[in-house]
């Protein structure tokens, strides 16, 4: 027998190729993935023997971090069929200007909402603060000292589920503070997503 | 690169064995610079931004999207799950732990 028998497998496999292609990075070749045989279960990277797939989502437009609370970009929509299940967001620098070191400033903080909303239950990820414990003001005034040097990441864990259609985006819940944004003249980011698509 | 190895667990795996695998039990590589590796693997976590530019599997039909995959760089602390065979860095530190 060279089909597979679970056919929430099967139909899964397809929708997520036509998604994947435009939004989703998986591991593994999404064509090849709608060839499976119950034989390569077990031997396919990124795919579990529920036919749940590990995705990474990493935003194509970087996220504007000295923008107002509210500025976001989107990550991926929830194809049908599936429900997506976080499992960590970060994420990286990569443009960094500042007109001065940094000190006692109000840094931004992002996290995942779904629906353009960041009421608790539209919350996918832990947020990501980036004044946590002075490590990200470090980070920048490294950045600032080296010649603008980017690459540092931070992240946080998962958090809840989106189900499918749900718009799920990187979001500025607290903005910079006004002495901040006068020391910086550029600050944006690249979002990375990890999870897991779980067919429904 | 240093590898760990618990010699407990140098025989096929049995249903016992299989949790300690899931769990990393069979020792693992960690790999910080461009040599090929080539081993059974169980899964692979990055330590650092890393990207990769070459990944196997057993099944040697599953080739990775390399227009997509390749190109993406992997924050630190993202666990990829395999099965793999093989895997060479373009850049960054992972600990690939082995499945036998």
């Amino acid at each position: 027998m060279d089909s597979i028998r679970n056919p929430f497998f099967a139909s899964a496999v397809a929708t997520v190729d036509r998604v994947l292609a435009a939004q989703v990075t998986s591991i593994f070749s999404t064509q090849i993935l709608n060839n499976l045989k119950p034989s390569d279960i077990g031997a396919v990277p990124g795919v579990n023997p529920q036919g749940q797939l590990q995705v990474f989502v990493s935003s194509t437009t970087d996220l504007n971090l000295l923008g107002a609370v509210g500025t976001k970009v989107d990550l991926f929509t929830v194809p049908a069929g599936y429900r997506f299940f976080s499992d960590q967001f970060a994420i990286t620098f990569t443009s960094v200007t500042q007109s001065g070191v940094m000190s006692g400033v109000t840094q931004p903080a992002v996290r995942v909402i779904k629906n353009n909303s960041n009421a608790a239950a539209n919350q996918i990820s832990n947020e990501i603060d980036l004044s946590d414990a002075g490590q990200v003001v470090q980070l920048l005034n490294k950045y600032w000292r080296t010649g603008g040097a980017v690459g540092g990441t931070t992240s946080t864990t998962g958090k809840a589920t989106a189900t499918e259609g749900e718009v799920l985006s990187a979001y500025i819940t607290t903005a910079i503070s006004a002495a901040g944004t006068n020391k910086y003249t550029v600050l944006t980011a690249k979002c990375f997503l990890a999870g897991w698509l779980i067919p429904v | 690169m240093p590898t760990f190895f618990d010699e407990n667990l140098t025989t096929s795996v049995t249903p016992t064995d299989a949790g300690l695998v899931a769990l990393g039990q069979r020792g693992f590589d960690y790999v910080g610079d461009t040599t090929a590796m080539t081993s059974n693997y169980a899964s692979i976590l990055t330590l650092a931004s890393t990207q990769f530019s070459s990944l196997s599997s057993l099944n040697s039909s599953f080739t990775p999207n390399a227009a997509n995959f390749y190109a993406l760089t992997i924050p630190a602390n993202v666990t990829l799950y395999g099965p793999f065979t093989g895997f060479r860095l373009a850049s960054g530190k992972v600990m690939a732990y082995k499945a036998g």
